[in-house]
């Protein structure tokens, strides 16, 4: 897999956020070298998850570092106007301050999948 | 697949020293690894993490299972060597854990002989490794960065500042930092098990915890060190050779593996930092500054990376939330200041008239402010109400269809760390004394503090409101009394200054631990244990030049003869205290201090101190200090050379 703008969701988050190297003994994790789609919503749901607080501030302000990593994630054209994109839905993708992860990560990925505009390759 | 071939290609890139042997034999490899006193060689002393002791010979840091293959392997360097070789060599163990099998276990080791005994990793039976290969494809490392976080005094083992690695998915950074919190961040750290302070700095000391590296993507670190704890951090790229970056990989996973015993002071999170690059490029001069050294810190950690010319080919400063907020807060005037203030109390508050920029510039402060003042209960969603306003003012914000324009901050560059004096200062000085109904006599005085700044020192490199002190010790020749006393000398001491202003409401404190000559009836010069802190207001003007605080302090003291509550050794103290401190730029500074305090039920009934000090600068590690002080059984007043080191 060669690192460059690619199709798809890159496989960043594959499966590690328990930080533990491979060669340890315990907490075995490792990543797979597929891209599919479950990995697409799995590594959306894990950087939701951590960046949640910035990525609802980057998003409301249509500008930010989260907006550059999520639109590179994707493979979107550029990230002027995918923060565009989020902040105007802002309120679909983020209804309220109890919507989980998950549920924020998949209606971004929706976003960015039905705005072809954003050229996004997800 | 491009890392695991990258790693190849890389490997393979530089020019074997011998001629090709294939396929290999053992015998003839420990014989050729033998001619070149391979097992002394920096490169492999590095990936065994051997170093030298003082006994004689060396030994090396991993002390978890499995890191060493042969018994003894800890302080033999050849034998490791010979049983890794066997190990490679050997048929593959078969079964389900790669780990059991040396080839996938030690991937840095095998390219390393490899290459020196010029035989072709290609020629060893081949087997999957497809944990190690997962690590590589994971990491997809291209180039390294040392990243420093800034002092943090909440937190005592943040307190001295904190190093980690970040491995970057490109060979250089991109415009916009787009791309950097993907990339991982690898630290090493201690595996803490207790919340209980004072457990935690007893077994920090004595080596108590297992020390691992772990690896997690960067934005983890960018959310735990710049928002929650609002610290700077500055990133400093690496001039590595690709070869380098890749053997630095292949080590990790090496290191992944094991774990050390966890030393606060010198085995710490930089030195294994170093530890790690030393063993991926020998060609650096990194851990030998810090051989025999009682403590790494990591400022000094960064200036040895400048000591190796050309390894830092760049610099990168990123802005805590509170640098945001302080950069957004400048730009605003006084009504758009009311109105942040307003917008926290209620999301719903007017926004003073104007463009819609302009309207967006106040609720993306109001937005900064929230995140510095309330960064933990939002992160662990313990306020419901608070994120109820969170939401409603991001929605206000995203409703002003105006992009916000990127924040440009320029980086402080009189605070990056490398630029700060030494860590350790020592000191010289004399002057007069005048003990309560005495004759006046000289004095002459010793000074050494293992590290770190205080609030008179040079100021470039450390924070400007904080005093972070690690066994700062007072030696004095006393002349009237002919002979050596000892001062004072405290474990730690800590003064965190916190200007309060219309958005940063935060209480000042400090808190030392030590002991101290008691220079008051309490006793006849007696030296009593201390604990002493305080809380209170601070407050600052001119640009930063002046500060100003009042606290409210509690002590405790303690000594056999010390003259305390009901005819014991112990007595209490409750009073207040007040500093000021001026500052002339990075050339001179002048800080005064006083404090007084009630000791209930003691016949001493009560004591006080008040002290005053100039200290000029010469460049960034001597500085001149002229001293007075002021107890209630004497008063010194004198001149002192302080001198800075660092390794």
């Amino acid at each position: 897999m060669v690192f460059n703008r690619q199709p798809g969701m890159v496989q960043v988050f594959a499966a590690t956020t328990n930080g533990t190297f491979g060669s340890q003994t315990f907490g075995i994790t490792t990543g797979t070298s597929n891209c599919g789609a479950s990995m697409i919503s799995q590594g959306t749901k894990n950087f939701v998850e951590a960046n949640r607080e910035a990525l609802a501030k980057d998003m409301s302000r249509g500008q930010g570092e989260t907006i550059g990593a999520l639109t590179w994630m994707a493979g979107c054209t550029d990230s002027h106007s995918v923060g565009a994109a989020l902040q105007q839905r802002y309120s679909t993708i983020i209804p309220s301050e109890k919507a989980s992860s998950q549920e924020i990560a998949d209606k971004l990925v929706e976003t960015l999948k039905t705005d072809k505009s954003l050229g996004c390759q997800i | 697949m491009l890392l695991p071939s990258l790693l190849a290609l890389a490997l393979a890139a530089e020019p074997a020293l011998a001629a090709p042997v294939a396929p290999p034999d053992l015998a003839a490899l420990v014989a050729r690894a033998g001619e070149l006193k391979l097992a002394e060689d920096p490169g492999w002393l590095g990936l065994g993490h051997w170093r030298p002791r003082w006994l004689p010979g060396v030994k090396g840091d991993p002390d978890g299972p499995g890191f060493y293959l042969a018994p003894g392997g800890k302080t033999d360097p050849a034998a490791e060597l010979r049983a890794t070789l066997a190990g490679l060599l050997a048929q593959p163990p078969g079964g389900d854990d790669e780990l059991t099998d040396p080839y996938c276990r030690f991937p840095a080791r095998l390219h390393f002989l490899a290459d020196r005994l010029g035989f072709d990793p290609g020629s060893l039976p081949p087997r999957p490794c497809a944990r190690q290969r997962a690590f590589f494809e994971r990491v997809q490392a291209r180039s390294v960065t040392v990243v420093f976080s800034s002092y943090y005094l909440n937190n005592p083992a943040s307190s001295f500042g904190h190093t980690f690695l970040r491995l970057n998915k490109t060979e250089a950074p991109l415009p916009g930092k787009t791309f950097e919190l993907l990339d991982y961040g690898v630290d090493y750290s201690a595996q803490v098990d207790t919340g209980n302070a004072l457990v935690y700095g007893v077994k920090g000391l004595f080596g108590l915890f297992h020390g691992t590296y772990n690896h997690y993507p960067y934005y983890y670190k960018v959310r735990e060190y710049a928002d929650s704890e609002s610290r700077d951090l500055w990133e400093y790229d690496l001039a590595l050779t690709p070869r380098e970056v890749a053997m630095l990989v292949a080590h990790l996973w090496e290191l992944g593996g094991t774990w050390m015993d966890y030393w606060y002071l010198d085995e710490n999170c930089s030195y294994h930092v170093l530890g790690a690059l030393q063993a991926a490029a020998p060609r650096l001069r990194l851990l030998e500054p810090f051989a025999f050294r009682p403590l790494v810190v990591p400022a000094d950690t960064v200036k040895v990376l400048f000591e190796n010319p050309g390894l830092v080919r760049a610099v990168h400063h990123r802005p805590a939330i509170r640098t945001q907020f302080e950069a957004r807060a400048g730009a605003l005037d006084d009504t758009q200041a009311d109105a942040v203030e307003a917008l926290l109390i209620d999301p719903a508050a007017p926004l003073p008239p104007g463009s819609p920029v302009a309207q967006a510039v106040v609720l993306d402060a109001a937005l900064d402010l929230m995140d510095v003042r309330h960064a933990r209960e939002l992160l662990f969603e313990t306020d419901a109400a608070l994120a109820r306003s969170r939401q409603a003012l991001l929605r206000r914000r995203s409703a002003i269809p105006v992009q916000s324009a990127e924040l440009a901050i320029a980086p402080p560059e009189l605070r990056r760390p490398e630029v700060g004096h030494g860590s350790f200062r020592f000191g010289l000085g004399g002057g007069l004394l005048e003990p309560r109904g005495a004759p006046r006599a000289g004095f002459a005085s010793f000074d050494f503090r293992l590290c770190l700044h205080d609030l008179l020192d040079p100021p470039d490199g450390y924070p400007p409101e904080a005093q972070v002190e690690f066994l700062p010790t007072r030696l004095r020749y006393d002349g009237g009394r002919r002979g050596v006393t000892f001062d004072e000398s405290h474990f730690v001491r800590l003064v965190s200054l916190a200007p309060w202003t219309r958005f940063d409401k935060r209480t000042s404190w400090h808190v030392k631990l030590g002991a101290e000559t008691v220079r008051d009836s309490g006793c006849v010069s007696c030296v009593a244990l201390v604990a002493s802190g305080g809380a209170g207001l601070a407050g600052a003007g001119f640009g930063g030049a002046l500060h100003g605080a009042l606290f409210t302090d509690a002590t405790v003291e303690g000594a056999p003869d010390l003259r305390g509550i009901g005819g014991s050794g112990w007595r209490v103290g409750v009073g207040p205290s007040a500093l000021l401190r001026l500052r002339a730029g990075s050339r001179a500074a002048l800080l005064a201090q006083g404090g007084w305090s009630w000791l209930p039920g003691t016949p001493t009934h009560q004591t006080w101190t008040l002290s005053g000090a100039g200290r000029v600068h010469f460049g960034r590690n001597v500085s001149l200090a002229l001293e007075y002080r002021r107890r209630p059984s004497e008063q010194a007043l004198g001149l002192a050379l302080y001198l800075f080191d660092s390794p």
